[in-house]
């Protein structure tokens, strides 16, 4: 241990080194369960409509009355009073009752987690909360309220007391619904008493599922975080202990027994990784914490979930934390000590000629990467499961870390023999480069894989932001979509819709869930008109494609279904006939859809074959084309006349928008991730350059004392590490491509069974590969100079002392 | 003819931790061109120091050498590198060879960097040396007697104008210590060098006649 006494500073990188990886691991970890948590939340608000609630059968106001009956009857439930400002259309009013809806779990968490807003609002009454924007679009209307910013609201939604919004509205004791805020009463009399009835949620179920597959690249992302800081604390490690081979040696030939120097080894190694670890993790949060406030912030204002500026560090996150700290010293001491044992004391030479014994493993590392590509390539045309899908993306990176170096080297010794002797210097500095790679393999590959686990996370983002877009469009064929719950109101619609001058068109949705092969599949009946023929995406068709399907012959399929039965176009299928059990019917399939976000397979059809063999019943679901300006009144003619309820008709253009900017705030903490990823790659180059400055000095020294001057050194010196960074950071691109495309297009289809869409996002790597070589530059350009700077006694002592 | 080494009222001290200590002072002596002298003293005397500062690698304390009419400690240190790369060549107690080339390459070098290489000369010190089964080795694979003939190949390949050696046949048996005697008077004839080398071996201080010896801080002649 004494070795660090002599070198504080090589100490003290050491440490930082392995905290660095340690705290990108852990703030990955941190950040990616934040980023779950608040995309969950975001999913809550978008099917936030969607919680149990109370309306009048008859479509009416309720009297306040019911609330204290029905509180009575123990319903969990609280009142609230929605309408139109009526001097400002645009802006909603929500009269609330603070104390029971605090109990609900609603997009108003936000406003309340903070109790001083809760006291604030129970006892002044006349207190309103918006957000700043839709309190300056309030501008100087006489409400006579007081109000309060709060930018966790929805714009252009007001908050106030359910009185107070009750005297803005003219509804005085009334109210427009109840929510629940707790499980449904069993007590439904009480609601036939009050003329009251229940709502049921549907949840939106492919919603979640796009959910839970982000999830899960984002635990791919966090593996490969692992990985990377594993890494980063391998290389670390390893150059620390190449640099005491020597003493370890010197140790064992002058008689100390080999089993003590094994354990003190592995004690100090130990205790260094976990040292490093819990600074790391201190670290780790430092980071995600400053990452966070701007991130959660801008959360909130969406969404009103409030993410808490705390982040809680768990027992688990921290044995997480110090796992790989840990893990990676245990590998590369086991690597170390077999090096060790393979050295018999007396083969100091031997051992000081690393380079050479390195240099005949690389046919045997070459061969070993081929044989990995083939498996790997093996592996990929046959099914992919999920975890083979991670196993492939594991094997990318060992053969991409293994490859590397043996491209510089092979690279560089081809253009040393090439060049010979014509230029001595530019002989020289190859041959040298050859030689630093072997050094600086292992932070050059952290660097690597940095980089490109950075483009392969940022594209696969950007392609889940496209998918998304897509999934976002399918369902956006139309301004309005009406659902309705009851069969009365379908016919009504179903009837009337033809005579209103306001809507272009409509086309009624119908669907069932069937067994096909034992497995719930989905039918749906739609009218393939010429808006779907236009806008429906599809990943696979024909010419033929939409006349098939308008003639009843042909069905659509979505990827889902694709994948579970390897059934593509031009295949057969063959369904049993609901409303005529002994009838088969047969279907050819001539397209297949994208349908993100749904685990189930899916078969569309003509409504009219739907409706001859499945069910007569009249369809629930309509698209309306309307005029997109036309939305407030077309709502209004529906409500009133048709009856419906504000929560049966969707706007399908305010949740684009609403959903669109969700995904672009939970993207920017991947974002925020993944560049922080490279930053701590590029110090890793940085510690490694720093303790391998003396080894530097070394091998420069004797060209100074030849009589090459120095500044020619350090430009020498600077080339050299700009050389192999930029070939490094160039390597990283098609690995990170590769990473990106085994991750959407397999791990994606293994978990969910639908490929993202695969796209290049050049602009990504261009961004990431400017930061990378910014951080790589400013890496060099410190420990180069710092070497310089004193060089002269240094390189005199160097070469006098301690050669 | 003019000296073309003048060290003139040469001092030299380290400071370390607090102490001064005093390798030499007012050292004043000259090296004729073409003549080949050994610099004797004791372990600790202060030789590698002298060498070091006539090379430009290490500053005097005080006074002044001139190397053939330069005055090489006026210049800044890449003027400075740059003349030791084209008048001087150092055989190195440590050898100094370049870890990332062979054996061939380290021997070549310096005369191809000052554009001065000889391929026929080359392939006669080689043999001179015994160093025809090393070419393709690094440094680090071959023993120190190995290094140290390899580096003074290369020194001497050079034909410098001045070859300033420290210690050269430190590691080397009778029969090398020879050739290295054998290097030198090479130089001596055919590139009119001068050469100053410092030495423990009794052998190697007999063949020279003119001498140098440090002796508790004064050189004598
Ligand atoms: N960088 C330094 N700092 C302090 N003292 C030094 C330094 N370099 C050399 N010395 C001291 O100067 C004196 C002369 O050292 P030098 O290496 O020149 O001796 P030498 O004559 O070459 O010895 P040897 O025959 O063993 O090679 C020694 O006493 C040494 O301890
Ligand atoms: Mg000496």
């Amino acid at each position: 241990m004494k070795h660090w006494f002599r070198k504080p500073l090589q100490f003290l990188f050491l440490v930082m080194g392995l905290s660095l990886a340690t705290a990108l691991w852990s703030s990955i970890q941190l950040l990616n369960s934040q980023a779950k948590n608040s995309y969950e939340d975001a999913v809550k608000i978008l099917t936030a409509y969607e919680t149990e609630i109370i309306i009048s059968k008859k479509n009416k106001l309720i009297p306040i009355e019911s609330f204290a009956k029905l509180r009575r009857a123990g319903w969990l439930v609280t009142p609230i009073l929605e309408g139109k400002l009526p001097s400002q259309n645009s802006i909603t009013i929500l009269g609330i009752e603070p104390i029971s809806i605090s109990e609900a779990s609603s997009l108003l968490d936000g406003l309340f987690r903070n109790g001083e807003n809760l006291k604030e609002f129970v006892i002044k009454k006349n207190i309103g909360f918006a957000t700043q924007e839709t309190v300056n679009s309030l501008g100087k209307l006489p409400l006579g309220l007081q109000m309060s910013v709060d930018e966790s609201l929805l714009t252009n939604v007001l908050i106030t007391d359910i009185s107070v919004a009750a005297k803005i509205l003219g509804h005085q004791g009334e109210i427009t619904r109840f929510e629940l805020t707790g499980p449904a009463s069993s007590n439904r009399q009480i609601l036939e008493k009050l003329d009251l009835r229940l709502v049921p949620s549907n949840s939106q179920a492919d919603l979640e599922q796009l959910t839970e597959s982000f999830h899960l690249n984002l635990s791919a992302f966090g593996l490969l975080g692992f990985i990377v800081g594993l890494f980063i604390v391998y290389s670390t490690l390893n150059l620390a202990f190449e640099q005491r081979k020597t003493t370890y040696m010197a140790l064992r030939s002058i008689g100390v027994p080999v089993r003590t120097v094994y354990t003190s080894t592995l004690i100090e190694i130990l205790v260094l990784a976990l040292t490093g670890g819990i600074i790391g993790i201190f670290l780790g949060h430092w980071l995600a914490s400053s990452l966070f406030p701007d991130v959660a912030a801008t959360l909130n204002h969406i969404y009103g979930a409030n993410l808490g500026n705390q982040l809680v560090l768990s027992m688990k996150e921290i044995f997480l934390a110090l796992l790989m700290p840990v893990l990676g010293s245990l590998l590369i001491s086991t690597n170390f000590i077999l090096k060790l044992h393979k050295m018999a004391p007396q083969n100091l030479n031997a051992l000081m000629a690393g380079s050479k014994l390195y240099d005949n493993k690389i046919k045997l590392k070459l061969s070993t990467a081929l044989i990995l590509m083939g498996l790997t390539l093996i592996l990929t045309t046959s099914p992919v499961g999920l975890f083979k899908s991670f196993f492939i993306i594991g094997l990318t990176i060992i053969i991409a870390a293994t490859l590397l170096p043996i491209i510089l080297r092979v690279g560089l010794s081809f253009l040393v023999s090439s060049i010979k002797k014509k230029l001595p210097l530019l002989h020289w500095f190859l041959s040298d480069s050859v030689h630093q790679v072997n050094r600086i393999s292992l932070s050059l590959n952290a660097l690597m894989l940095a980089v490109a686990v950075t483009i392969g996370v940022d594209n696969m983002v950007k392609n889940f932001k496209e998918t998304f877009n897509i999934w976002l469009e399918k369902r956006l064929i139309t301004e309005v979509y009406v659902k309705v719950e009851d069969q009365n109101k379908a016919e009504l619609l179903m009837n009337g819709l033809h005579n209103e001058h306001l809507v272009k068109n409509f086309y009624p949705i119908t669907s069932l869930k069937i067994s096909f092969n034992e497995q719930l599949t989905t039918i749906v009946g739609f009218k393939p008109a010429e808006i779907y023929i236009k806008n429906w995406p599809l990943v696979k068709s024909n010419k033929q494609t939409w006349e098939k399907v308008q003639n009843g012959k042909g069905v659509l399929i979505n990827e889902q279904f694709f994948y579970k039965y390897g059934l593509g176009i031009g295949d057969i299928i063959k369904l049993d006939s609901l409303l005529n059990p002994e009838k088969k019917v047969r279907y050819e399939i001539v397209g297949i859809y994208p349908d993100y976000g749904n685990r189930l397979g899916q078969i569309m059809m003509n409504i009219q074959s739907f409706q001859d063999y499945y069910s007569k019943d009249i369809p629930l679901n309509f698209a309306l084309e309307i005029d997109p300006r036309s939305y407030d009144s077309v709502s209004e003619m529906l409500l009133s006349k048709y009856g419906l309820l504000d929560v049966e008709i969707i706007n399908q253009s305010t949740i684009k928008e609403f959903s669109t900017q969700i995904f672009d705030r939970t993207f920017a903490i991947t974002n925020a991730l993944s560049d922080s990823m490279i930053v701590i790659a590029t110090l890793t180059i940085l510690t490694t350059l720093i303790t391998l400055s003396e080894i530097r000095l070394a091998n420069l020294t004797p060209l100074w004392v030849l009589g090459i001057p120095r500044i020619t050194l350090l430009k020498f010196e600077l080339a050299q590490f700009l050389m192999l960074t930029l070939i490094t950071l160039f390597f990283a691109i098609p690995t990170g491509l590769l990473i990106c495309h085994f991750l959407t297009n397999y791990l994606n289809v293994a978990a969910f069974g639908w490929k993202l869409p695969f796209q290049f996002y050049p602009m990504i790597w261009i961004q990431t590969l400017l930061i990378a070589s910014l951080g790589s530059l400013i890496a060099i350009l410190f420990p180069s100079i710092l070497m310089f700077k004193n060089s002269p006694a240094l390189m005199i002592g160097r070469y006098k002392n301690d050669f | 003819m003019e000296p073309i080494v003048k060290v003139n009222g040469l001092s030299k001290s380290f400071e370390s931790s607090g102490e001064i200590f005093q390798v030499f002072e007012e050292l004043s002596f000259n090296l004729a061109q073409n003549s080949a002298t050994a610099l004797i003293g004791e372990s600790g005397s202060g030789k590698t120091t002298l060498i070091n500062i006539l090379a430009g690698l290490e500053p005097p304390s005080s006074g002044m050498v001139m190397i053939a009419k330069n005055e090489i400690w006026n210049y800044r240190e890449p003027d400075r590198a740059r003349f030791r790369l084209k008048n001087m060549a150092v055989i190195f107690q440590q050898y100094n060879l370049i870890p990332s080339l062979n054996v061939s390459s380290n021997i070549s070098l310096h005369s191809q960097l000052i554009d001065n290489w000889d391929q026929s000369f080359q392939d006669e010190l080689i043999k001179l040396f015994g160093l025809k089964n090393l070419l393709m080795k690094y440094p680090e694979e071959i023993s120190g007697g190995q290094q140290q003939r390899v580096a003074i190949a290369r020194s001497v390949l050079t034909k410098p104008k001045i070859l300033l050696a420290d210690e050269p046949t430190g590691n080397l048996d009778e029969e090398n210590t020879m050739s290295v005697l054998k290097a030198f008077e090479m130089l001596l004839e055919r590139c009119k060098s001068t050469i100053l080398v410092a030495t423990h071996s009794k052998s190697v201080a007999n063949k020279i006649k003119s001498k140098l010896i440090l002796k508790s801080g004064r050189a004598k002649k």
